[in-house]
């Protein structure tokens, strides 16, 4: 297989992402954590204030395999800043479906990704992994990334709604 | 101990990058590799980058050194495929001196209210050490997924940046 195309993602390719970032959680074994809707996805990515980028990759017709999906792989990322270094470019998802992988698509979405960060003035791209997920630990590591968690200690928090509500009405 | 908090104005900017650079040595960061008026611009512009909170005291609560502003912490909004909208925690420091007296409290719920009204559904933050700000984040109901869902941070930066974006295709 030779021919994809990678692309910026358009609103009607919402319910690819959708079903795409499924099969990525579930890969993972945390299907039923993704409560994203096809909404949310619109709303949140193609609305006046985007809170997320993301670009796709489609194979063309005659390349589909498994029900006809045109786009077979997605990333989704945005931007965050540190006072010491500037802006940062945030990997937040980054899957190609399983049947068309090892082709380089996904090597290809990842140096998009990288010209992306540095035409925009960003000095680092980051991203979390599950430890589990070996193959992507090692298919970043080839490609020059470092593991923070391993290196420096780095270690990632998350803060869910129940006490982000009830943080919000503290005095 | 009296105190505000509130967004910075171009004024408060000197005060703003004192800190940043306190939490840097405190931290033991490496050198800045933006200059501080890249920092300012980035903060100030049209559409800024991050945004930024300071704790303000009144002037007969000033610091030994003579500083009213004495806490700021920088956010940006975020987005987690699983929940959707987040704000991302950067910088949280509050002056030794200050600490203890409610000042980070009050500056994490009010980034709590500003994602409230953003429609946030999480917040995350990355750090690093066994410091009292993760205590105090867990206090606050944080979860260090590195611990429960054995999730780590990796970083592509400097050359290894360089080198992955000169080998990118074209994107139609």
């Amino acid at each position: 297989m030779a021919n994809f195309n990678l692309r910026k993602a358009q609103p009607n390719d919402v319910p690819d992402i959708l079903r795409l970032i499924k099969e990525l959680a579930k890969y993972e074994e945390m299907e039923e954590k993704v409560i994203l809707t096809e909404k949310d996805l619109l709303e949140d990515g193609f609305g006046d204030h985007p809170f997320y980028h993301c670009i796709v990759a489609e194979v063309p017709g005659e390349q589909q395999k498994r029900e006809h999906h045109a786009v077979i792989g997605f990333a989704m990322y945005y931007f965050t800043y540190d006072p010491w270094i500037g802006k940062l470019l945030y990997l937040e998802d980054f899957f190609v479906m399983e049947e068309y992988r090892g082709f380089g698509i996904g090597s290809q979405i990842l140096k998009h990704l990288s010209h992306m960060a540095v035409k925009t003035r960003c000095s680092s791209m980051h991203f979390i992994v599950a430890e589990s997920n070996k193959p992507s630990i090692e298919f970043y590591k080839r490609r020059g990334a470092s593991d923070l968690s391993l290196e420096e200690g780095w270690r990632l928090f998350k803060i869910d709604k129940k006490h982000l509500l009830k943080m919000s009405v503290e005095e | 101990m009296d105190f505000r908090i509130r967004p910075p104005k171009p004024d408060d900017f000197k005060d703003v990058f004192r800190m940043v650079t306190e939490l840097s040595l405190l931290d033991k960061s490496p050198d800045l590799q933006i200059s501080r008026e890249e920092l300012k611009q980035d903060l100030f512009c049209e559409t800024p980058f991050l945004q930024c909170l300071i704790a303000e005291v009144p002037a007969h609560c000033k610091t030994w050194e003579g500083h009213t502003t004495v806490a700021y912490t920088l956010f940006t909004n975020a987005y987690c495929t699983w929940n959707g909208r987040a704000v991302y925690l950067g910088d949280f420091y509050v002056m030794p001196e200050c600490r203890g007296k409610g000042v980070g409290r009050a500056l994490l719920s009010t980034v709590a209210k500003v994602g409230k009204e953003q429609h946030c559904a999480i917040m995350l933050t990355e750090m690093r050490g066994n410091t009292p700000l993760i205590d105090f984040y867990i206090a606050k109901g944080g979860e260090d997924l590195t611990v429960t869902e054995r999730r780590h941070f990796l970083r592509f930066d400097g050359d290894a940046l360089d080198k992955l974006a000169q080998e990118a295709p074209q994107c139609t």
